[in-house]
């Protein structure tokens, strides 16, 4: 969908998370890797050419192949600079190499803890997600970007019902993305405070889709992308596969709690 | 003690190495080098499993295992079907309490892994990195039997451990096997190397079997970790196995799509998988699928 300002809400928001890399970082992101992939090449372009990502199953950093290929595993990653075994891949995130984690959950809450193991009763769910993977991962990376294809209250909530990771906790950083606001930690806050709203959208309807209170008083409007972010991330291969990312079977999936 | 492989027939395999009510790990990851061969015999021959450890990122190996009512227990960190959602039998039968699931996560169940594959009792994970027990439940209070805290000697500080993953069994996937059982691997090793040694008894199904092999692979798994193989081309799919061919989206999602209810999947074994390999492979029209999945080697 395009909004009058002529982007979409999946440019918008590979740009948020493109504006939050740094020069130098390292980042890693699993499955679903379209978005951060978009994020962090948009991010090279401009100006900070020395992020580092360590993509999918494979365990390859800077693969070469564009767009990023949709399953985690695809042999098309390995043609990467170098291509680690996953015990590796592991043990250099634990090790403090990796600076930035991409993740997508079942639940977030107010805390800034994630959860992708069950909705409802554990022992009897009412929901059974895949399991909590990397979304422990946060214990060692100390900054964390969610994104969220849809704002949910469902999914945005007041507490979740597993811990699989938490995020904020020991001083871990949190980015939220979603298609109608940016949500994370904020210095001298505790907790996951609403940062910016994005352009178009009302505060209401951001707290209307949101399962804990927000504060309004100091949400800023999310930046509107620039000419210069715009031509940088359609020039590259995933940022024009963002308009194609294919919803799963079922309408199911990591980011989708139904 | 090294072990000589032994080359058999698909069948074979499973019938002769195979235990009923033993723990059987799988190889590959998500639908990629993953064993798919193997796992459909076990389908046939109906053989019970007590604990199934798919994958780090379990997928259709562990769901079709799960829909057959093979599997008593599941030790997991993810099983899901990635781009197609989520693993519609692992879901139907967690959410009607007929599976003991003992969750894990990315770290401990690598580490894991890799104690099982060392010959280690238990891993510990970094001081402070898994969240403490609190009145939500997370991995540390519901898994037990893996997760255990203990103080550790040298600091004092208290340390989380996991048990060593010791499968009686390892179904691996190779590309390229030679006649000493050695594997040739094209594409990501994934968990394999640790896999294979962390079980007991490790069943190779390969691609293709060489004299020697060749420059093009990488060897990976020496054969005397491997304890038996047999050669089936083509018995990845419709995962993918890396530098032969890609994964078959279109019979993915047919599988994924038919896991989604009982009588979707007990359609699919009856009609795909079938009573023999070569039943599958007419099935699912494997030769010319195969010639449409052809890649060129990394």
């Amino acid at each position: 969908m395009r909004t009058p300002m002529n982007y979409t809400h999946a440019e918008l928001m590979a740009l948020v998370c493109a504006r939050a890399l740094r020069d130098g970082d390292v980042i890693v992101t699993g499955t679903r890797a379209t978005l951060p992939s978009a994020a962090y090449r948009t991010a090279q372009l401009l100006g900070k050419p020395r992020i580092s990502a360590m993509i999918g199953a494979t365990g390859t950093i800077d693969p070469r192949v564009q767009p990023v290929p949709a399953s985690g595993g695809d042999v098309a990653f390995i043609d990467g600079r170098v291509t680690l075994d996953l015990v590796t891949g592991v043990c250099d995130q634990l090790r403090g190499f990796v600076d930035v984690i991409f993740l997508g959950a079942l639940q977030l809450d107010r805390s800034g803890r994630c959860n992708l193991a069950v909705i409802g009763d554990y022992r009897r769910p009412h929901l059974r997600g895949p399991g909590s993977i990397g979304l422990s991962m946060v214990g060692s990376v100390k900054r964390t970007i969610m994104f969220f294809e849809r704002h949910d209250p469902r999914m945005l909530v007041e507490r979740v019902d597993f811990v699989s990771g938490d995020i904020l906790r020991n001083g871990g950083e949190l980015l939220v993305v979603t298609p109608l606001a940016v949500l994370g930690s904020r210095a001298g806050r505790a907790g996951v405070s609403l940062l910016s709203v994005h352009p178009g959208v009302s505060f209401d309807e951001v707290q209307a889709s949101t399962g804990f209170a927000l504060e309004s008083e100091r949400a800023l409007s999310t930046d509107l992308p620039t000419r210069t972010e715009l031509a940088a991330l359609r020039s590259l291969p995933d940022g024009r596969a963002l308009a194609g990312m294919v919803p799963p079977i079922g309408g199911v999936g990591p980011n989708d709690p139904r | 003690m090294g072990k000589i492989a032994q080359r058999t027939t698909l069948q074979a395999l499973i019938a002769d190495y195979l235990p009923r009510d033993g723990s059987v790990a799988v190889g590959g990851l998500h639908f990629h080098n993953t064993p798919m061969a193997l796992v459909r015999e076990i389908i046939r021959q109906a053989i019970p499993i007590a604990q199934l450890v798919p994958p780090l990122d379990g997928s259709i190996n562990a769901d079709q295992l799960i829909g057959a009512g093979l599997v008593r227990e599941v030790q997991l960190a993810y099983l899901g079907a990635e781009i197609y959602g989520l693993a519609g039998r692992f879901r139907a039968a967690a959410e009607a309490g007929t599976l003991r699931i003992r969750d894990c996560e990315e770290a401990g169940f690598t580490l894991a892994m890799a104690a099982g594959a060392a010959g280690l009792p238990f891993a510990a994970l970094p001081h402070g990195f898994m969240p403490p027990r609190s009145e939500i439940p997370g991995v540390l209070d519901v898994n037990t039997t893996d997760y255990q805290t203990i103080v550790d000697p040298f600091s004092g500080r208290q340390q989380v451990i996991v048990r060593a993953i010791t499968p009686d069994v390892a179904l691996i996937h190779a590309q390229v096997i030679d006649r000493r059982g050695n594997c040739g691997l094209r594409g990501a090793a994934m968990l394999d190397r640790d896999v294979a040694r962390a079980a007991r008894v490790c069943l190779v199904q390969a691609e293709c079997e060489v004299e020697e092999l060749p420059d093009d692979c990488r060897a990976y798994l020496p054969g005397y970790v491997v304890d038996a193989y047999c050669v089936v081309p083509g018995g990845a799919h419709p995962a993918s196995s890396h530098g032969c061919y890609d994964y078959d989206d279109a019979q993915l999602r047919a599988y994924f799509v038919a896991a989604q209810s009982d009588a979707g999947f007990a359609r699919y074994r009856d009609e795909i998988i079938g009573a023999s390999e070569s039943a599958y492979r007419v099935a699912v029209e494997l030769e010319s699928r195969l010639a449409v999945l052809a890649c060129a080697r990394p």
